[in-house]
């Protein structure tokens, strides 16, 4: 309306330099203003009065041309029930991720999809968490594809999947992997290999790192590729990675190597119940094996030359080989080797090897023998006690749990809620009960420090939910406060109950 | 009613107290939960020997509980009312222990006595003479706003940007000391124009015009209609007797909760909670004030559905009214709204031409597609009339999901030729932005 720029114009320079004309003003408006009684100020400010007013009154929408009404595809997929969103608010309010991220996985595992209200905040979440994002072509549905077009920090929705590993940053390009290689282990491996060239040094190490999850033959051939690398760094990642893989050449080979150096004895004895024993004998070293990084030379007083390279290649052959080899089971040869003053040095590295290669069988033995105060074995696990705990199957987890192998292990050992956290698979309603009360025999009276919380959380994702009948068994008594105690434990019985109403929502049907 | 966790969280009078009413609202804290039709009560275990006995009134929300807290609801009540909302099945039905019982029926005796109240005479003549006592000071504030007013148009508008926040401040203040707080309230928003962009001369014009008219409203106060006088004192800050705006015929309908906003004036915090009735069609506003520290007892939420008499305010557009009578709550439904944005602007023009100063108008338009173009949301009607959103409305990819293209029935205000959405009907229900 040029009436009011004008007036707008009046008033900025003021009534006193540039003052209204009544014949500047539409007859409708000017027929209305007594210009005899009124000053210029009064003028423009009446005159505007009316402007405003006869704008807002008669005020009329442009009408634009009929354009193409860019419609969401019709959805494919039910949204969640009522109930499952309530959820959701009370996850999103309280901020509570970990569970935010079951939510997700529940709902694109039951096929649902979330409803539209939720999809902006979702997808702005996805624009810096890839396990987020990770889910949100499912639960987002055909509107939250087609919302996602609207906002170019949204466009990774619809981008293929390979967008982030070809475009992203170095951070965002590890996580993607680390998640592909997860989900996907041979098209994660087939992808690298596309870029690998292009790779500096540092970040081809840092890719091949994550190659260890779900490693399998079908790596051989880019691992083997890989010995050749000019990095160092690259080269000693695959070679580690290769000698994981029972079939490589490499592994065969450093069988081959190892096994000269190791041998059974039985001696003979009346009843023919010979003692078994081990012997280690010298051999050459064989110098070729200097180029993959194992020591030739002995650089410790106890070992000579060629235990000191035996010790290198014991640390990283599969264990298992020396259980066919020797025709001994684990626990016959950690008794035969704790016993034996001359072999009992070699222990250590058969501890690395097995947490390297997360043998159960070999981590069950050694374990017995630190239950049994074998004091060369406590200190053998130096800080691998946890890589020997994840190694376990989850009954002998379980049956260590009870012999309290995490105290047990003396300055090697972990803290309670910390072996707990190791046992990462659902509890049964006996060993969630057996857990909490060992937590508040351990816990309850010292209360829980501020560092050891979120791993009193993480519980959560393994106690058995019938555990929510039975609290009992771990509040204090009356008249005791315990009071980080109490509020440690109302949160994680809090995440079991939403855990579980999680799962009641979404298998519901 | 159904509550939901997020219809109770809103009564919480801050963040802190959300988070403790949340660590309260565990079923298994509460040592009994018991509930009838007209309230639920439960006990909770507190810091002393005998536990917190909480009791609340869910047909007209209101909160009793024998905590010390001087927060209103407290913790206790806003974590019961939340075990409600998500278990109602651990409430147990029971007639009300005595405690109970007690606050309740002096609840609907404090009502009946209201009502008896309200129905007293009032003293007409002393009336008269506060009233004349206050339009001498008002006349004079009135006069001296109009001079400032002048001057400035006079001096010009465009180094007013440079001036310091107390130049507003001084002459709201002499507003304040001549008993016209709605006018020190109208000066005190010319600070609070966005002087870095690019509106703000016609928005500084608009607002002095809109000061000016209404000091020349109230010097011809006799020559207008009788609503329009109470328009314009209503905007200089003639205050009225709540009981006596009570004691006028109340409207009876089922009003629907559309919206709430919370606005900071000076240390003054005002609660605006927008209402619909279903059956009469009319928007009904009810204002709250709060100042610092105050618990803010608004029991109204957006979602909530509430059998009610209404009282409005004299106005040539009664909007702004008072609860004279609660009957209950119902459940949410959606409602009919305006067909297009001519519609709209129609019925604009309309309040606009019996009341020039309303510059918040309810609205509730059906059929409104939200379309984005570089970030910037417009709203298109069925006649494909294309109005813009106002740009303080951060809600836009809410909105833009709710809708995926299809038309939605939404409620908003217009502010100037601006749009600002509060709510909107979706497939699922209501949402508030």
């Amino acid at each position: 309306m040029n009436l009011i720029n004008t007036l707008v114009k009046n008033a900025l320079l003021g009534t006193s330099k540039s003052a209204v004309s009544k014949s500047e003003l539409p007859e409708a408006i000017a027929s209305l203003i007594d210009t005899q009684s009124v000053d210029q100020e009064e003028l423009l400010l009446k005159a505007s009065g009316m402007a405003f007013s006869y704008r807002d009154a008669g005020f009329q929408h442009p009408t634009t041309e009929p354009e193409h009404v860019d419609v969401a595809p019709e959805e494919t997929k039910p949204y969640t029930s009522s109930a499952a969103l309530e959820i959701l608010k009370r996850l999103q309010r309280d901020q509570l991720d970990d569970l935010i991220i079951h939510w997700l996985s529940s709902c694109r595992q039951a096929g649902y999809i979330a409803h539209p209200a939720y999809i902006p905040g979702f997808l702005a979440s996805g624009t810096t968490d890839l396990t987020v994002r990770q889910y949100l072509p499912d639960v987002l549905g055909a509107r939250g594809q087609w919302l996602a077009r609207k906002n170019p920090d949204w466009a990774y929705l619809n981008q293929p999947e390979d967008h982030l590993w070809q475009h992203g940053k170095h951070e965002e390009r590890k996580a993607f992997f680390k998640l592909l290689r997860k989900k996907e282990p041979v098209n994660a491996r087939k992808l690298l290999s596309t870029t690998w060239s292009q790779e500096s040094a540092n970040h081809r190490a840092d890719f091949l790192a994550f190659i260890r999850h779900g490693l399998s033959n079908e790596d051989l051939s880019f691992l083997e590729s890989c010995i050749n690398d000019k990095s160092r760094k690259v080269k000693s990642e695959a070679i580690k990675l290769l000698m994981l893989i029972p079939e490589s050449s490499l592994s065969k080979k450093l069988i081959i190597t190892a096994e000269r150096y190791l041998q059974a004895r039985k001696s003979k004895s009346l009843l023919g119940f010979g003692k078994e024993s081990l012997a280690f004998e010298p051999a050459p070293i064989d110098l070729a094996w200097e180029k993959y990084g194992f020591p030739v030379e002995s650089l410790d007083k106890q070992f000579t030359h060629e235990a000191y390279f035996f010790n290198g290649l014991l640390e990283v052959v599969r264990p298992s080989f020396w259980n066919d080899h020797l025709g001994l089971s684990s626990d016959k040869m950690m008794m035969i080797l704790v016993k034996d003053k001359a072999l009992k040095k070699f222990i250590p590295a058969l501890v690395k090897a097995t947490a390297l290669h997360q043998d159960a069988d070999w981590a069950k033995a050694i374990l017995n023998m630190v239950y049994a105060e074998q004091e060369v074995v406590i200190e053998a696990l130096s800080d691998l006690l946890p890589s020997l705990v994840t190694a376990l199957s989850n009954e002998d987890k379980q049956y260590f749990f009870q012999k309290s192998i995490h105290h047990r292990a003396g300055k090697a050992g972990i803290g309670l809620v910390e072996y707990l956290n190791l046992c990462d698979f659902q509890w049964s309603l006996d060993f969630s009960k057996q857990a909490l009360v060992k937590l508040y025999n351990n816990y309850a009276d010292r209360g829980i420090q501020h560092y050891e919380r979120d791993k009193f959380y993480r519980l959560n994702a393994s106690l058995n939910p019938d555990v929510l009948k039975q609290k009992s068994i771990v509040l204090p008594p009356d008249g005791e406060r315990r009071q980080t105690w109490r509020e440690n434990m109302e949160k994680l019985f809090e995440a079991v109950e939403l855990r579980k109403l999680i799962n009641e929502a979404f298998n519901s049907k | 009613m159904n509550w939901t966790e997020d219809q109770v969280l809103q009564l919480s009078p801050d963040a802190s107290s959300t988070k403790a009413g949340l660590t309260q609202a565990k079923k298994e804290k509460w040592l009994i939960l018991h509930k009838n039709d007209k309230a639920i009560w439960g006990e909770i275990k507190g810091s002393g020997k005998t536990p917190y006995q909480t009791v609340i009134d869910i047909n007209n929300v209101a909160f009793k509980c024998t905590c010390p807290s001087r927060k209103f609801p407290c913790k206790h009540a806003l974590g019961l009312f939340l075990v409600y909302a998500r278990s109602p099945e651990a409430f147990t039905d029971k007639e009300p222990p005595e405690w109970a019982n007690k606050w309740l029926t002096s609840r609907e005796q404090r009502e009946e006595k209201k009502k008896a109240k309200s129905e007293k005479p009032v003293d007409e003549k002393a009336q008269a003479k506060r009233v004349a006592a206050r339009e001498q000071k008002v006349a004079e504030g009135i006069e001296e706003v109009t001079l400032w007013v002048k001057d400035l148009i006079r001096n010009g508008l465009v180094n007013i940007p440079e001036r310091a926040y107390e130049f507003w401040q001084s002459t709201a203040a002499r507003m304040v000391d001549a008993q016209a707080s709605g006018m020190a309230a109208m000066v005190r928003n010319l600070g609070k124009i966005d002087y870095t962009g690019e509106a703000w001369q016609e928005e500084l014009l608009r607002q002095l015009v809109r000061i000016y008219m209404t000091a020349e409203g109230y010097k011809r106060l006799d020559s207008l209609p009788d609503n329009l006088q109470e328009d314009v004192k209503s905007l200089i800050g003639w205050t009225y007797n709540q009981e006596e705006i009570k004691a006028q015929d109340g409207i009876r309908d089922t009003w629907q909760v559309l919206g709430r906003t919370d606005e900071q004036e000076e240390r003054l915090t005002t609660v605006k909670v927008w209402l619909y009735g279903q059956q009469t069609q009319r928007f009904a506003l009810l204002l709250h004030f709060f100042a610092p520290g105050q618990p803010r007892q608004v029991t109204l939420v957006p979602g909530m559905v509430m059998d009610a008499s209404l009282a409005f305010y004299p106005g040539s557009v009664p909007l702004r009214a008072l609860i004279k009578e609660e009957f209950g709550t119902e459940a949410f439904e959606s409602l009919s709204g305006l067909q297009d944005f001519n519609a709209l602007e129609h019925e604009c023009a309309r309040i606009v031409a019996q009341n020039p100063w309303m510059d918040e108008i309810p609205l509730v338009v059906e059929s409104v597609i939200p379309v984005m173009e570089d970030k910037q949301i417009d709203l298109v009607d069925r006649e494909n009339r294309k109005a813009a959103v106002s740009s303080t409305f951060d809600k836009s990819w809410l909105l833009m999901a709710l809708s995926g293209g299809k038309p939605l029935t939404i409620f908003m205000i217009r502010k100037g030729s601006a749009l600002l959405p509060l709510g909107a009907w979706s497939d699922a229900g209501y949402h508030l932005f």
